[in-house]
């Protein structure tokens, strides 16, 4: 069976003072329909460029390696022999924008943005548009969908915002979901309602779901499986409730290990020594290395993915591969 | 919105007031006598102080202050002794042709640079935006009168004399001598023929500037999360432009509406009087020329109703195109 989403040796460059260096490198993903992978990592791991790749969307100046593939339902999107997909942006694959990014057009009402994306993707217009735009807005949650829809931007509260864009997302019917933060604007209680929407939407619908994230604890919320980003790189992936317990890359367990967690609320945040290498400045190896305690000779070249076992769980480590002998 | 407004036109009497009492001090400083004008060198001083009393300029300042202001505030601004007509009178027969001037150079200004500046955000850093920034900042530069002159010396004499092109333009006026003689479609054609090259001049100065402003604000839009967020909605280039963008850019140049106003007004009276156009700019520096103080009060007084009106015009507009503003 193919995937919904598959990704495959993704690399996407920018130009910097000595040419060009490789922000995402060989990225690997897959997502299945009914699905919510979660692709965390912190500010500079290459999480969104990650996701713009996948609607072609890249800041101007970047460029995609040849050998990179991006399929969509079976559908080349980029890639060799990559078909110019139509409904590509907005229709297969929706965007969630973040709250709070200026996302909405502040001049026009709330309804107007959304029947321009209905009519752009589903081909219907007039007094049918208008019944699919309050349709959307009833589906995400919001109370009196009509009023909304004739509100301006400024009129609703952050959490009625964060809920039009999703509907922006699905105005276009798509089969794919990327949501780059899609909560971190928004306060704790607002944000697990949102999360609980994006949850309830990707079953009710079928959706694959993407979620750009560097919130562990919404991704222990939320998602279905992990991918850990660092430096341009998936370090680690594996089914959420098994990577959060034990996880099997040393970075892994060092942002867990940053949590605070409820019972030694005196005890000092731990920390992890040291800086993420800039691009350009990522040489050879293990991206890791320079921060990792358990540092080998053996991680000055790449470590290929090791199998954690049955849960179809991965981590890029030479240590796992010792672990299992 | 309706209590905003009355505000601010409450609000525009004192500036009117303060203003019309700026206005004549500033006259009352200005060096010569009117009287001097109307006399000949060998009249005796009697005839003189005769002419002065007649005038009313025998009495102290303040006491002329106060009987101006009283009229003023009546609407009778006294009387245009270098036009031998009530000063009313002159402004109405000028201010129609200074608001045909000034209206129709105002529109297509800001059509013609907000179109230039689109051209040139869109493409940015082409040749395209090089070439018009090439003509946007030489226009921009230059002086109305003196592109008026050119104008007149290019499409008027030299179209006509030089080199005897097909199409020329009348270089004074706003109608033809025989005018009254034409019939209605004559007419028009002629009065547009007459609004060419005074209108190109302003237009072109002024276009310059909207253009820049334009291409600024589209350029700072563009570069908005709600751009980038349609275009991931899959929607066209056009739409996202027009749609999107191009309303969101219309605010500040909405601003700079306003802002022109008092630019264009004194644009008109070098380009009026360059043109030899029966407007209000030329029959204010007519005015000053002869000392004719009630006409270039009353005049100045016009203008500023002119420009308060324009800005409250601008205010409107403002709360038109932003929601923010209308709903608070």
């Amino acid at each position: 069976m193919s995937s919904l989403l598959r990704v495959a040796d993704l690399t996407v460059s920018f130009p910097d003072r000595h040419g060009r260096a490789p922000v995402v490198q060989g990225v690997q993903l897959s997502l299945e329909a009914g699905e919510i992978l979660a692709l965390v990592g912190e500010s500079g791991s290459g999480k969104t460029v990650t996701a713009l790749s996948l609607v072609r969307l890249l800041p101007p100046g970047a460029t995609v390696a040849p050998e990179s593939v991006v399929e969509i339902g079976g559908i080349r999107v980029l890639g060799p022999g990559a078909t110019p997909a139509r409904h590509l942006r907005g229709g297969t694959v929706g965007v969630v924008f973040q709250e709070g990014s200026g996302a909405l057009n502040p001049v026009r009402r709330i309804g107007e943005q959304l029947r321009e994306v209905v009519v752009r993707h589903r081909g219907v217009a007039g007094a049918e548009a208008g019944r699919e735009v309050v349709r959307l807005l009833e589906e995400v949650g919001l109370p009196e969908p009509s009023r909304v829809a004739s509100s301006f931007p400024h009129q609703l509260s952050g959490g009625m915002r964060q809920r039009v864009l999703i509907a922006l997302a699905l105005a276009g019917d798509p089969r794919l979901l990327v949501a780059d933060e899609p909560t971190s604007a928004l306060d704790a209680r607002v944000q697990l309602r949102i999360l609980a929407l994006i949850r309830e939407l990707t079953r009710t619908r079928g959706l694959g779901t993407l979620l750009i994230t560097h919130d562990l604890g919404v991704v222990a919320h939320t998602s279905d499986r992990v991918a850990v980003m660092y430096a341009g790189r998936v370090l680690e992936e594996g089914r959420a409730d098994q990577l959060l317990r034990s996880p099997g890359h040393p970075y892994t367990r060092g942002l867990l290990a940053a949590l605070p967690s409820g019972r030694q609320r005196k005890a000092p945040l731990a920390s992890m020594p040291g800086r993420m290498p800039p691009p350009g400045l990522r040489g050879a190896g293990c991206v890791f290395r320079d921060r990792c305690s358990q540092e080998r000779p053996r991680c000055r070249e790449e470590p290929d993915w090791v199998s954690l076992g049955e849960t179809g769980g991965r981590v890029r480590c030479w240590l796992a591969l010792e672990a299992e002998g | 919105m309706r209590r905003y407004l009355l505000g601010r036109l409450l609000l525009a009497v004192p500036l009117l007031l303060a203003l019309a009492t700026l206005l004549f001090m500033l006259v009352e400083l200005a060096p010569g006598d009117p009287a001097d004008l109307l006399i000949s060198p060998g009249m005796t001083n009697e005839v003189r102080e005769q002419v002065r009393t007649n005038l009313g300029l025998d009495e102290p300042a303040p006491v002329r202050y106060l009987r101006w202001i009283a009229a003023a505030a009546t609407g009778d601004l006294g009387f245009s002794h270098s036009r031998g007509v009530s000063v009313r009178v002159a402004l109405a027969q000028s201010l129609p042709n200074t608001l045909l001037l000034t209206g129709v150079s105002l529109v297509l200004a800001f059509a013609l640079g907000v179109g230039v500046g689109i051209v040139q955000a869109v493409r940015q850093s082409s040749w395209i935006d090089s070439v018009l920034n090439l003509f946007v900042l030489t226009f921009y530069s230059l002086p109305s009168f003196w592109l008026g002159v050119i104008l007149i010396l290019v499409f008027s004499y030299g179209a006509q004399s030089v080199w005897e092109w097909p199409i020329h333009f009348p270089a004074s006026g706003a109608t033809s001598v025989g005018y009254d003689l034409m019939g209605p479609g004559e007419r028009i054609v002629d009065r547009v023929r007459h609004l060419i090259l005074p209108v190109g001049t302003l237009v072109l100065v002024m276009g310059a500037g909207v253009a820049r402003y334009a291409r600024s604000a589209l350029l700072e839009v563009i570069r908005e999360d709600y751009v980038r967020a349609a275009r991931a909605r899959g929607l066209g280039r056009a739409r996202v432009l027009f749609r999107h963008a191009l309303p969101n850019a219309l605010l500040p140049l909405i601003t700079v509406f306003g802002l022109y106003l008092p630019v264009l007004f004194s644009g008109a009276v070098f380009v009026e009087t360059v043109f030899a156009w029966p407007g209000m700019g030329r029959l204010m520096v007519d005015a000053v020329a002869s000392r004719d103080f009630p006409l270039v009060l009353g005049g100045s007084l016009v203008f500023a109703v002119l420009v308060v009106v324009g800005n409250l015009v601008a205010d409107l507009l403002y709360a038109w195109a932003d929601p923010r503003v209308r709903y608070g």
